[in-house]
Parts: structure tokens; sequence; C-alpha cells
């Protein structure tokens, strides 16, 4: 690998470092997934794997070295440079996503109906939060629709492609978390179902504010991204 | 498309608008009576059902009987200070939350698997819960103490 590639790598985890430093005294508002989305999207899943490794390894310095977080980290994003970097080069996978969204939508719903076994304290805002994702899974899957099949407008399925990936990637975030840090914890079963529940109080913010970044910042930031890797790779 | 983006973006202002909606008027005053009160443990019995363990630490600090300090996070409300003593992090210290309240309306609020605290013989388990997702229940004990992990 070029040195100047590494340089690339090593700037955008300052960065990343940076933004997730930065609104971590926001409650609920993060904007890693979008910036490293766009980038990943952009440079491609060789540059967005060195970069998942050596962000989720370095933020350890601002936020404490914990083996469950460095795990949890190095395989999430890990995976969201591979799904990001290959949708943007190839744009077959695109497809996949907003057909996941159903399942998203599916699941909110369920969920919203049925009530999650949660604080009596948290229950009415979780339940809120559980519609809100099912109409955003909604609104999004009838965007890709118009956008695909009746608009024909690529951009705008694209749009709508990557933003469903965002969704189901932020709540695999958790999920993944609802596995890993109970294994490495050594919680039992009962404890584990109920840092699962305990859960959706975190995911469903992330998880509406991942919808709402990337529908909105995808497209400038990719663009960003885009004209300075072209004179990245031209110098 | 400009027009659909458009519709979109008025559907997101407005799931915003009800979520900020929704975290509101959770709350209520809770009525608490203080049983202890030092630099390092606060001893809390409910008199009244209703709102939670933050509301009543909040009408106690009103009160005078109790100071603290905290900030909101992801999981609730996460309290940094008790009575101006702030754990000390190298040591590993944290304010951990003891109550007697178990299972309630179907919901686990505590768990004996992570620790004990005995209070004049009364056991009180480690709480599932931070300070704002506690409910108060009228009769029940909650303890704030500085442990090590």
């Amino acid at each position: 690998m070029k040195a100047k590639r590494l340089a690339l790598c090593a700037v955008m985890t300052a960065l990343l470092t940076a933004i997730q430093y930065a609104f971590s005294f926001v409650s609920g508002i993060e904007l890693v997934t979008v910036f490293f989305l766009c980038f990943c999207y952009a440079a491609g899943p060789r540059d967005g794997l060195l970069t998942a490794v050596s962000f989720s390894l370095l933020r350890c310095l601002l936020f404490g070295f914990f083996p469950n977080v460095i795990l949890l980290y190095i395989v999430y994003y890990s995976l969201f440079a591979a799904v990001f970097g290959l949708m943007g080069s190839r744009p077959a996978i695109l497809k996949f996503f907003p057909a996941a969204m159903l399942v998203l939508a599916a699941a909110s719903g369920y969920f919203a109906v049925k009530g999650i076994p949660v604080s009596a304290l948290y229950k009415t805002r979780i339940r809120v939060m559980l519609w809100v994702l099912f109409a955003l899974s909604a609104v999004i899957l009838i965007f890709y629709l118009a956008a695909a099949y009746v608009k024909r407008s690529e951009s705008g399925a694209e749009l709508a492609s990557v933003t469903s990936a965002a969704v189901l990637m932020t709540v695999l975030f958790t999920l993944l978390d609802d596995f890993i840090t109970p294994l490495t914890m050594g919680y039992s079963s009962e404890a584990a179902l109920g840092y699962f529940y305990g859960g959706f109080l975190a995911m469903l913010p992330q998880t509406i504010c991942a919808a709402v970044s990337v529908f909105l910042l995808f497209r400038p930031i990719k663009g960003v991204f885009e004209r300075f890797l072209r004179g990245f790779k031209a110098g | 498309m400009k027009r659909t983006a458009k519709i979109i973006a008025v559907i997101i202002a407005a799931v915003i608008a009800a979520i900020s909606l929704a975290s509101c008027g959770e709350n209520s005053s809770a009525g608490a009576k203080l049983l202890r009160s030092s630099d390092k443990l606060v001893i809390i019995e409910a008199e009244s059902t209703g709102g939670s363990l933050l509301d009543a630490l909040n009408a106690l600090k009103e009160e005078g009987g109790l100071s603290f300090e905290g900030e909101d996070g992801d999981y609730g409300y996460f309290i940094t200070s008790v009575n101006g003593y702030t754990p000390d992090a190298s040591a590993n210290e944290y304010w951990a939350i003891y109550t007697t309240l178990g299972e309630y309306e179907g919901v686990a609020y505590s768990s004996a698997e992570y620790g004990t605290y005995d209070y004049d013989g009364t056991t009180c388990a480690s709480a599932s819960y931070g300070v704002s997702g506690l409910i108060m229940v009228e009769g029940e004990i909650y303890v704030l103490t500085v442990e090590t992990f």
C-alpha cells in the first residue's frame, strides 16, 4: 500500500475519532455512520477496512480500553467498511437493502404493538420511537419504489438503498453488542435478555439519527470525498 | 424527486417533534424519605408510588437533604457525583445503585446476580436501571453507594 493511502486512512481515522468525541456530549446524535459510510463508498473496501480497524483501536485512547467494546467495534466497523465499500463498487448489492427494510418495518411495528418489558418510565418513549422507526422504514421503502420503478431515478434509488443499509447496520450494531457483551461479561440468559431490551433505549435514537443524517447528508459528503479522492489520485 | 424529498423532510421533522414530546411528561414528583446521606452513601425510602429515583433525588436536593450532579446519556441519566463526592476513575470507583424493588408489573428492576447491599437486615439487589429508569414504589428502599469494579 502506498504511503499516501496510509496517510489518507490516518486522516480519516482522526476525523472519525474527532466526530465521535464531539458528539459524545449530545445524547442520541452520532455522525460517524454518515461520514464513514461516505468514505467507504468513495474509497472502497480496502481503505475502509484499514480505517475501521485503526479507528476501533485508537478511539480507545479517548473512551477507554474495554475488551468487549474493542471486539464489538472491530467486528462491526470491518463489516460496515466491507458492506459500504462494496456498495460503492458493485451497485447490484444496492437492491438487497430496501427489501430488508420490510423486515425491519415489520419487526418495529410488532414490538410497537406488543410493547417490550422495560422500565415503566421508558415504555412510552420506546413505543413512540418504535412507531417512528416503523414509519421511517416504510417511507424509505416507498421512496425507493417510487425512485426505482416510477421515476426511474438511479440517484434516488441509490439514496434510498444506502439509507436502508445505514439503518440496518445501526440496528446490527446493537444486536452485535447484545451478543458480544453478555458473552464476554459472562451474563446469565436472563440478564442477557434484560440487556437486549435495555439496548432499545440507545438503539432507537441512533437508528433514527442514522436514517435522517444519511438521507440528508449522503450526497453532499460523498461528493466531497469523491472530489477529494479524484484530486488525491491525480496528485 | 425534489417534491418527494421535501415531503420526506416534513415527515422527518414531524417524527423528531413526536420523539421530543414523548420524552417529556414522563416525570412526576415522587415522595421520598432520606434515611441516610453521607459523602459515599445515600439511602432513600419511597413514601409513594410514581416518578423515578431521579425525581426523588431532585426533590430531596431542592429540600437541601443532599446534592448531586450528573448528565444525560444514551441509557438515561448518569450520576457523576453525590454530596460532593466524585468517584476516583483511576481507582475504578463508580456510584452503584441497589434497591429492594425486584419485579414490578412484569419488569425486573434489580438482580442479586450482580451483587447485594444489606441495610439494617434488608437485602437490596443491584439495580437493572439508572436513576432515571428506576420507578419509585412505596415502601421500597433505594441505595446509592461508591463501589469499585
